[in-house]
């Protein structure tokens, strides 16, 4: 062979698959998996390993993956990519070989390694050769895990990704899935329908929008391959290349211009405001990477920029559900906080909240479990936290939104600030039934709730916990950008990556 | 369509009757719960075909509150 029959060779490799399976994802609308890297990667950058993996085989060009490092706006990224149009992308002997080398260099190098999934799982006719030793497909997932907190792993779902191999992208700390094409199941339709007589469709059983808005395992929902590439470079620049770094920051941009802060949060504590909106008066305009939008909406979770530099921000909607905590807010604040936290993101808390949700249904589903799961998280973050106290701060809500008992850097509040363990209709109705029911005249009554519930109201302004110095500063709307940014810049002096709160094995979470 | 209550509570406000027409995102209801005012949004345009819910009553979560056609 000559080096003009060597090029032949590594283009036609490079070809992947039979023309009508190239065909078939143009159908679906999906690039080819080498496409796709080139979307991604500088050019000129990548290093390929494995190219050769069963070339001397039939039609298992690369063994239907492609794996190597090449860099994203300059810095390098690992990238496991499963090939659609060799054998469905299925996971064979050098397959599995091929995807741990990937992700044994990307935790050696300590940078970041990103999966393009999109395969129809094991190749079963391989399995004898894949499944039992030490090297087999399980060590894939093992790897994932050990390296979970080391380095960003990220997920873009581009096609099927079923049973085992449902649990790859589970494990990693973002999951970007693509409407319509993205379809994560343990088991089809098709099986369903024979083990358990069940009748539903791909979409409904695994699809990306059930995922990203119900079961909480997709983490952004994007409209086609394109905009998924972009999520995943977009995603990488708000990170370090593993734990032992600090995330980039950017050229400073002034916040998008609008209402003042002061107008946005109304006084009455029942009413509804967007929080999005104050959350652009604070942040670099343009810098908001919403994390899980489309999942229990009543809890805000993000990355952002203030003056160029990376916040993950926490904040309670509540134009939905009435910005309480509930079972799936808990899991995604947790979640949330965990992946910043693992990667020095400062954390800021917007807080405007009732609570945890009360009542039979959210007991069965596990408030109290489940929203120990947030407190757990939160209290072990040694990354600069900053509560901000916008309106409503009571009982569990205080707590689990990095109140100053968390031991936050700061609990700050804006003047409508009221923190308390409870609203004033509850408070006042625990400490006054009897007197109340005692009254017999209607309008007594009435008048005597009121006076004790303005009564209570007043007692819960932020002048009083700020007397006590409960609470560390009260600020002005319009000074809280800057208020936040001289903060969070001070509380980032004298730590460290590997800072530790106190010496041990691991934390034990309730499950 | 049908409109459901977001979580559970009472139903505060019921703005539209059988035959309205409402436009998406116009609110048409309101729910209080744990303090809060919840307003309830359309999530299409249409006309309203069904009340199911008066002001008052108790919703769990999940509940249809109105149809949309």
């Amino acid at each position: 062979m000559n080096d003009a029959e060597l090029k032949q060779k590594i283009a036609e490799i490079k070809t992947g698959g039979a023309e009508k399976y190239h065909a078939r994802i143009k159908e679906q609308g999906k690039m080819f998996v080498r496409d796709r890297l080139d979307y991604i990667v500088d050019e000129g950058t990548f290093v390929e390993d494995g190219l050769f993996a069963r070339h001397l085989d039939d039609g298992l060009p690369a063994d239907a993956v492609v794996t190597g490092i090449g860099k994203v706006d300059g810095r390098p990224v690992a990238f496991v990519g499963n090939d659609m149009t060799v054998k469905a992308g299925t996971w064979g002997v050098r397959t599995i070989e091929k995807i741990m080398r990937t992700q044994e260099k990307a935790l050696q190098l300590k940078i970041p390694i990103v999966y393009f999934i999109d395969s129809a799982g094991a190749r079963l006719d391989e399995q004898f050769q894949t499944f039992l030793d030490r090297r087999h497909a399980g060590k894939i997932f093992y790897n994932i895990g050990v390296s979970s907190g080391v380095i960003p792993q990220i997920s873009a779902i581009f096609g099927p990704s079923p049973a085992g191999s449902a649990y790859l992208p589970a494990l990693t700390d973002m999951i970007i899935m693509v409407d319509k094409n993205t379809s994560v199941y343990i088991g089809s339709p098709r099986m369903a329908a024979m083990v358990t007589g069940e009748q539903v469709s791909m979409e409904d059983m695994g699809g990306a929008r059930m995922h990203c808005a119900e079961s909480g395992l997709g983490d952004m929902l994007v409209p086609d391959d394109k905009a998924a590439l972009e999520a995943v470079k977009d995603y990488l620049s708000y990170f370090p290349q593993s734990y032992l770094g600090q995330p980039p920051a950017l050229e400073p941009n002034a916040p998008i211009e609008g209402r003042e802060i002061d107008e946005i949060v109304p006084e009455d504590q029942s009413e509804a405001f967007d929080m999005y909106e104050l959350i652009d008066r604070i942040i670099d305009e343009g810098s908001f990477f919403e994390f899980k939008e489309l999942y229990a909406r009543e809890l805000i979770t993000g990355l952002a920029r203030m003056n160029g530099r990376v916040v993950g921000i926490l904040a309670n909607q509540s134009m939905v559900k009435g910005g309480v905590l509930f079972p799936n807010s808990a899991d995604k604040g947790a979640h949330f906080m965990q992946l910043c936290n693992a990667f020095n993101i400062p954390l800021l808390f917007l807080t405007d909240v009732s609570g945890f949700m009360l009542g039979a249904q959210v007991e069965r589903q596990a408030i109290i479990r489940r929203g120990a799961k947030m407190l757990s998280a939160l209290f072990n973050c040694t990354v600069p936290r900053i509560s901000v106290i916008v309106r409503k701060a009571y009982g569990a809500g205080y707590v689990a939104m990095s109140g100053a008992s968390s031991q936050s850097d700061a609990c700050i509040a804006l003047r409508q600030g009221k923190p308390a363990i409870m609203g004033p209709e509850a408070a006042i109705n625990a400490m006054y039934l009897r007197r109340i029911n005692e009254i017999e005249d209607e309008r007594e009554r009435m008048k005597f709730t009121m006076q004790k519930r303005a009564e209570y109201l007043r007692n819960i302004q932020v002048w009083g916990p700020a007397n006590e110095l409960f609470i560390d500063m009260v600020v002005p709307g319009d000074q809280l950008r800057d208020e936040l940014i001289n903060r969070f810049e001070l509380y980032s002096e004298g730590r460290k990556p590997e800072d530790k709160l106190v010496d041990r094995r691991n934390v034990v979470i309730r499950g | 369509m049908e409109v459901k209550a977001d979580m559970v509570g009472i139903v505060n406000k019921m703005l539209v009757k059988v035959g309205d027409k409402v436009e998406e995102n116009q609110q048409v209801a309101a729910v209080e719960s744990m303090k809060m005012v919840v307003k309830v949004p359309a999530p299409v345009s249409g006309t309203v075909k069904e009340v199911k819910i008066g002001e008052g009553d108790f919703v769990q979560e999940g509940d249809v509150l109105i149809v949309i056609e």
